[in-house]
Parts: C-alpha cells; structure tokens; sequence
C-alpha cells in the first residue's frame, strides 16, 4: 500500500523551480531516490516531510493531501512520517544529550512517567545497538557512527510507518556507513518499516532498495526496478552514473564529460551532455513513457537500451578535450 | 565506531584556549572588585554618610591624604566614599539596561528568525526606525523629555539599545531555525512555541550573551554621558558621569576630583570589553 | 625517479602519535594511496610533506625533490608549495580567491616565478588542457566554475608552475561522481604522459583501486599493510583492510537481483 506519494509535485525557491512535475510513490518496502547535487532530491525530501509547500501538485499521506490535513491527521502524519538525516550531527540539538533528544520524541505525542522515558530511551538505544549509557552524551561527545545511531533511535521512538532517509551515511567512515546500512536494513525488517533512501550513491540504493527512481535537474528520468536500472539502464543519465562509479578492482571509472553542462532549458534537459542527444532532443521534451518494465523519459530509450555499454567516454586519454566551446 | 577520544585533538591549541581564557578571567576579576565595591559600599566606604546628601563645607576640595584617600570635593564629600557608591549606580543602570534591552531584543529577535515572513518584516522595520537615529542622540531626545533621574537614563538607553540585539537574535535564530535538529524537531510534530523555547532560544543565546557582556562598558559610558550633559542621575545621587561633570572646572587646581570617578569609568568599561572579548573568543572555538 | 621519500616519519602531539610511516617512496609516473577513516593520521601524513603540520612535533627524514622537508629553511620550503608540488584539497573553491579571475589568478602565481607575458600565456594556457578544460575558463571567477573544475583548475596552476608532484587529499569526495570521474581520468592521464608522482590520500577504497598503483593502509595512526595495490586489494593481509574492502558498497550485478533484495 502507498503510505506517502508525490503527485506531479513542482517546488520552488522564490522563482526558481527545483523539482519539476515529479511524482513518486513510497510503500512498504525500501524505494530509493538517486541523486547528485542540485538534482533537488533533498528539496523534494522536505515537501514529502511536510516541510515545504509544493507550488503545484499533491503530497499525499494515505489518501488525503498533506496539505489540506486536520489538526489530528497532521499529528498522525507527524508519528508516522520520520526523517533521518545526512548529519547525526546536525540532526541533534548539541545542546541535549542522547537521552533528551528521544525523550522529546516520546513525549511529543505522549504522556509519560519518568521511569517509563528512561527504560524506553534504554531500550531504543540498544535496538539501535548502542549502550543505554550514552543516553547521558551530548552530540559532540559521541563518534559520527553513534550521533547518526541517536539520531535513528529518535526518529523510532514514535514509532513511525516509514522513514525518509536524506544520504544517512554519506558523511560517514566506510566501515561505520556499511554498520549503519546493516542496522537500517534490520530495523526496517523488524519494525515492518517503509523507507524512502535519498542518495548519490548507487552501490547503497542497490543494496536497499526493490524500485527507484532517477533524479536529473529536478526531474524524474528513468524509475523501475532497482537491478533493472544499475544493470541495465535506459536513460543516457542512469548510465553516466552507473559507468562514473569506482568498482573496486575494476575498470577505472569512466568520465561521462561535459558535466560542467547546465540542464537544458527548452526539450530534453539532459541533452547538453548527452552524447546520444539528436535534433529531436532539443525540440520536443521527452514524457515518461513505459519501456521494458520501467518508466524512462528518453526519446532513444531503446537505442540505450540495445548499445552495448557505454558510448565512448567523453574523457579519452589523450588528445582532444571535452570542453570544446559548445556551439 | 571512531575513538571518541580523537575529538579532544581537534582542540589543539592549548596554549591559545589557556590565554584566551586567562582574558576572560581578567576580566570577570576585574568586574568582580566592581561589583564586590558596589555592593559593600555602606561597609567599606570610609564615610558612607556622603555617598548621600551630607556636606561638610569646611572640609572642601581637600587633596588626596591619609583621612580622605582620593581627596573631597566642592562641599567637603569624600571622594572615595562617592565613588564606591556611585559603582552602585553605574552597575545598576548596565545591568537594568542589559536586561530590558537585552529581553526585548532576544524576545522579538527570535521571533523574526524563527517565523520569518511577515513577523520579522514587521519587527525589522521597526528596529530599523530606532536604528536611523545615532543612538545617543535618541537617548538624549527622551531623556530631554522626561525628567532627569536614573530611571530615565535606563530608559533612554534601552529604547536605543534593544534594536541591536533584536537584529543580532535575528540572524542567529534564523540560522538555526534551518539547522537539521529544528527540522527534526518540526518533524516530530513539535509545537512551534515548544521549538522556539527548546531549540532555537538556547542555540542563539551565545553570540548576545557576548554582545551584552561587550556593551556593558558601553551602557556605563553612555550612561556617564547623560548624567555629565545633566539629563541622568542629579545630586546628591553619587554617579560617575555627574562627578566628572561638576569636577572638571576643578581639573587644574583639584584634579582627584575629576580624575577618581573617571578611572572608575574606564576601569569598568575596560572589564565588561575584556571579559566580553574573552567570551567571545572562547565561545567560538 | 623516486619524487617523495619518507623515513621514519612520527607526528606527535604530546604524548599522542598521530602518525607514524616508517617507509613511503613515490616516484615519478606512480600515484600511491594511503587509505584510511578519519582519524587515521592519513592526512596528517600527506601535509608533513610540505612542512603543514602545525603545533605537533615531527620527525625522521622527508624529501621531495631534493629538499629535504624537516630542515628546510622558510623560504625553500614557500618554493616547494608554490612550484614543486601542488597540493589538491577537498573544497579548492575555498582556495581561490574569489575577486581574481582564474586566469590573473594564474598569471600571478607565474610572475611569483619569474614567468611573464607571452610565455606566461602560453603556460597557463598549456596547463589548463593538461586537465581537460577549455582555456576559455581563464577568463572565469572561481565562483562561476563548478567543484570538479576548480579542482582540475588547481591541478592546472600546479602544472603550469613546473609540479612534478600532486598530493591531493580527498579530491573528489564533495564531488558527484559524474564529476569525480573526470578529475580522477585526469590525474590518470597525468601521471601516465607526464610522469607525475601522485599521492592520494583517500577513504574510498573503489575509487583508489582504479587508480593507485601501490597503497598504504593506515590506522589509528599507524600503517596496518602496504604493498601494490592489486596484490593489496586481491589479498588483504589485515583484517582491517578486509574490512574496509568488505565496507564498499557493491554494485548491483543481474545475479542480485533474481531473489530480491540485497546480496
């Protein structure tokens, strides 16, 4: 069941539109949203979370619109609806402990006995898989692995439906990041949590997420089933991440160039660094459209599709550049 | 997990914080024989009876000597006495002026950050009219207007000083209203009102608390001011500003007389600038 | 050529050691990773070489070039930073400053040296296509560039002063990596026609295998293992290597996907 959705949701900063007609459903279940910086992804996050008005479109929580919410239906969205974010850090009063933190999002919603708070804020730090002893730290005190921990624990103490996870692990260590991984992946098991994972990094919404969607410029480009995407993408942008990716031991990365390129204004708003991109690109803007068991809006999504790999990279070793002045 | 032992190495520079705190120290010394002088004025004053309206005519403009360690003045008052009582004044208007302006300022301040939109039009238009006017102009304006006493120079100057600090509780407030924990805060469905008071109130506190402790010197010095131009405290009041101003025709023949309450100025501004700028350096490590 | 040469390197702040390499060589044509999390001494390494560390105590033997880092006079050392070795950050944006155009930038940084007019020109120039970008961007401020160009930008200016050693610390990590494709072709492509010797100091393993030739694995301080870098990410002698190597998020291959979710 969709617990939250965007519904052809546009926002914007003053005049400036971040995100574009954008519609995405979370369920039960991990859904990943992918992104680089200034795709709008973290934008788009803060209107799911009600933080933020849509110019135009619907948030939707259930079957209502977020926005057109009661008193006690936006209390209800509140418990339900919980956001982790990149930056335990930032996410944490610094002036509160650990314990404070939870304790404010178990008596937000609910009257509660001090011995009743403190052997819940014991018992949300060990299914977080800390000791019940840093419940006495202030933020700065704990490592960035345990902030992002506390901040976990705080979002479950409401006892919530679904998380809206914005890059939780970017800011880590790699091994403190893959525990973090491990930990949500468990909790949402054993709390039957829905999750929406916001993130540029590819290797983690694959490991994470069943369906995800792509983020360019504030539009979805291509949405489907997560394997099919990494594996087999459809759209030139999907496939441009996918190749800049480092495997390890693998082939060096391959540069998609031209990334200095602005989305495109008028047509398809990749099309500046495209290297498929032809006449039609420029004219006519490409609706999503369904291709091989995912929604892609790309007028060659076949072509992409059937090219084996990628086009030559962009960046070659030697020779010519890629910042040749665009005509 | 990382040690957390390794966040102790991004504080490095011992020998810094030490001397950093070593100023912020002086200061609060410094301020504490202040305040300590005030407060024990009836005690320690050698003749606590002319830090009121007593006279003794016969004993007039006396130099420095063993009775009277900072000599007498026009009508025979101990000088000494005088300005240990008058620390009772200065202190009381800084610390009067620095909690009303102070309040006020951080009240609506934290308001206009936090809701933004029309509230904080509404309130910064407001500062900025008080901010137009050079503050001691506006403080004289009113203290023309009403009558001169002590209770006017605390008025005077609050109404000219809150602005600032509204202004500065402002950007401060408004920065952390977009920090994550007031998201996470908002989130949780937390009451408006609540995250205010949680939140936002006690991570913006610190850059005015150093402001206030900086300006105390200044309240003290424009408090002096209106007292001296004859709009503050008058006699038998003992204030600095008013010592000054009825000594100073005395500077070359009597000088104790101008010269003690104006150390005394100096002094006590001195120590609220250093103890504020030694706050401040180490508030923002 | 061996460019960079350490010997018994310790970092010490008080008691605390918060860096020891008993050896590390790069030579010209090698890039060479040192891999680690925070707080591992990594980048405490990396800015011993150009004399950065400040308010700790460092000593054994440092030298790039010919000069021998630890008892260089002020001023040898200046000459070192400025044309030796170009030191590549994190955020570069934040080392531009922000009222010159890329281009006076540059021209300024050559004059230091004794390099003006036409030649100057043609340097800078040079230098900017050494890293793939297009001289038209001289003409720029640094804020109307992006993050992956300004940091080949400072790549370049490294370049065009004669470097023939780059130490970047975490040069692509607050970079898309779209982007940080590009500047790690880049150092490749350096390091490969121009034989410069690059030490990278990285958390991201995946990527430092693309690139490294040899890496050194630090911990809390010391180094756990080291050795060529196919043979250090096929073979992990330590477990905390292994751990690492197991931390980095795989991509999905088609196989797992056929049960779901996850591996």
């Amino acid at each position: 069941m969709t617990l939250l959705a965007a519904e052809g949701v546009t926002l914007a900063y003053g005049a400036t539109a971040v995100v574009h007609d954008v519609s995405l459903a979370v369920d039960e279940g991990g859904v990943g949203l992918i992104g680089e910086s200034g795709s709008g992804k973290t934008t788009l996050a803060r209107a799911l979370l009600g933080l933020m008005r849509p110019r135009s479109g619907v948030v939707r929580y259930g079957t209502g619109d977020l926005a057109g919410l009661g008193r006690a239906g936006r209390a209800e969205f509140r418990r339900a609806v919980q956001p982790v974010f990149q930056d335990g850090s930032e996410a944490l009063d610094p002036r509160m402990t650990a314990g404070a933190s939870i304790t404010e999002a178990l008596t937000t919603h609910h009257r509660m006995s001090g011995a009743e708070r403190r052997d819940r804020v014991a018992a949300l730090l060990a299914d977080v898989g800390l000791d019940p002893a840093l419940a006495a730290r202030r933020p700065h005190e704990m490592s960035g692995g345990q902030r992002q921990r506390v901040a976990i624990a705080r979002a479950l103490a409401v006892e919530p439906r679904l998380l809206v996870l914005d890059e939780p692990t970017s800011a880590l260590d790699v091994t403190v990041q893959a525990r973090i991984l491990d930990l949500l992946e468990r909790l949402a098991a054993e709390h039957g949590l829905g999750y929406l994972l916001i993130t540029h990094n590819l290797g983690v919404v694959g490991r994470l997420c069943r369906t995800s969607s792509v983020l360019f410029a504030g539009r979805v480009v291509e949405s489907g089933p997560t394997g099919e995407l990494l594996t087999r993408p459809a759209h030139p942008y999907t496939r441009a991440l996918r190749d800049a990716v480092p495997r390890l031991g693998g082939e060096p990365p391959r540069a998609a160039g031209r990334t200095e390129a602005a989305a495109a204004a008028t047509g398809c708003p990749f099309r500046l660094r495209c290297p498929l991109a032809v006449d039609r690109c420029r004219e006519e803007t490409p609706q999503a459209r369904e291709v091989e068991g995912r929604k892609v809006a790309c007028h060659r999504a076949e072509e992409v599709l059937t090219t084996p790999g990628s086009p030559a990279p962009r960046v070659p070793h030697g020779g010519e550049t890629p910042d040749a002045p665009r005509q | 997990m990382t040690a957390p032992a390794l966040t102790t190495l991004r504080r490095t520079p011992l020998r810094r914080l030490a001397g950093v705190d070593r100023l912020a120290v002086a200061g609060a010394v410094l301020l504490g024989v202040v305040v300590l002088a005030a407060l024990l004025a009836p005690w320690i004053a050698p003749y606590p009876e002319d830090g009121g309206s007593a006279t003794h005519p016969l004993e007039a403009l006396l130099p420095p000597s063993g009775a009277h360690w900072f000599g007498t003045d026009q009508v025979g008052r101990d000088v000494l006495s005088r300005v240990l009582f008058g620390a009772r004044t200065s202190l009381l208007i800084a610390v009067a002026v620095l909690a009303v302006s102070g309040v006020a300022g951080v009240v609506l301040g934290v308001v206009a950050g936090y809701a933004g939109g029309w509230a904080r039009d509404v309130i910064m238009r407001v500062t900025d009219v008080f901010l137009a006017f050079p503050a001691l102009l506006l403080s004289l304006a009113l203290a023309v207007v009403l009558q001169p006493s002590v209770t006017t120079v605390i008025v005077a100057i609050a109404v000219t000083w809150w602005p600032w600090y509204a202004r500065l509780t402002a950007s401060v407030a408004a920065s952390v209203a977009t920090r994550g924990f007031v998201d996470s805060a908002r989130c949780l469905g937390v009451p408006a009102p609540l995250i205010v008071l949680r939140h936002v109130l006690p991570n913006s506190l610190t850059p005015v608390l150093v402001q206030l402790s900086l300006d105390g010197g200044g309240v003290i010095l424009t408090a002096a001011a209106l007292s001296y131009l004859g709009l503050g405290a008058h006699e038998p009041t003992s204030e600095w500003g008013l010592m000054v101003q009825q000594g100073q025709s005395l500077f070359t023949t009597d000088w104790w007389v101008v010269t003690f309450p104006g150390l005394a100025i100096l002094v006590t501004a001195f120590s609220f600038n250093v103890l504020g700028e030694g706050l401040r350096a180490r508030l923002s490590r | 050529m061996t460019l960079i040469s350490v010997q018994d390197l310790v970092v010490r702040i008080g008691d605390r050691v918060i860096a020891s390499v008993p050896e590390l060589d790069v030579a010209a044509g090698e890039c060479v990773a040192i891999v680690g999390e925070s707080g591992s001494g990594k980048t405490t390494t990396l800015l011993s070489m150009l004399g950065l560390v400040h308010g700790a105590d460092v000593s054994g033997r440092i030298t790039v070039g010919d000069v021998d880092v630890l008892t260089a006079s002020p001023a040898r050392l200046r000459e070192i930073r400025g044309s030796r070795a170009a030191l590549v950050m994190q955020s570069p944006q934040a080392a531009l400053n922000p009222t010159m155009r890329l281009g006076t930038l540059m021209r300024r940084a050559l004059a230091r040296h004794g390099v003006k007019g036409a030649d100057a020109r043609e340097r800078a120039e040079e230098g900017v296509r050494a890293v793939l970008l297009d001289p038209e961007i001289l003409r720029r401020y640094p804020h109307q560039v992006s993050g992956g160009q300004a940091q080949r930008f400072a790549i370049a200016l490294a370049l065009a002063l004669g470097a023939q050693v780059v130490l970047a610390d975490e040069p692509t990590s607050a970079l898309d990596v779209t982007v940080q494709a590009e500047v790690v072709a880049v150092l490749r492509r350096l390091r490969d026609e121009r034989g410069l010797a690059v030490l990278l100091v990285s958390h991201d393993l995946a990527l430092v295998s693309t690139i490294a030739d040899r890496v050194v694995v630090m911990r809390d301080g010391a180094v756990v293992e080291s050795g060529s870098a196919a043979e250090v990410f096929a073979r992990p002698g330590d477990p905390y290597t292994r751990e690492l190597i197991a931390a980095v998020p795989a991509l999905p291959e088609p196989a797992d996907f056929d049960e779901g979710e996850g591996p």
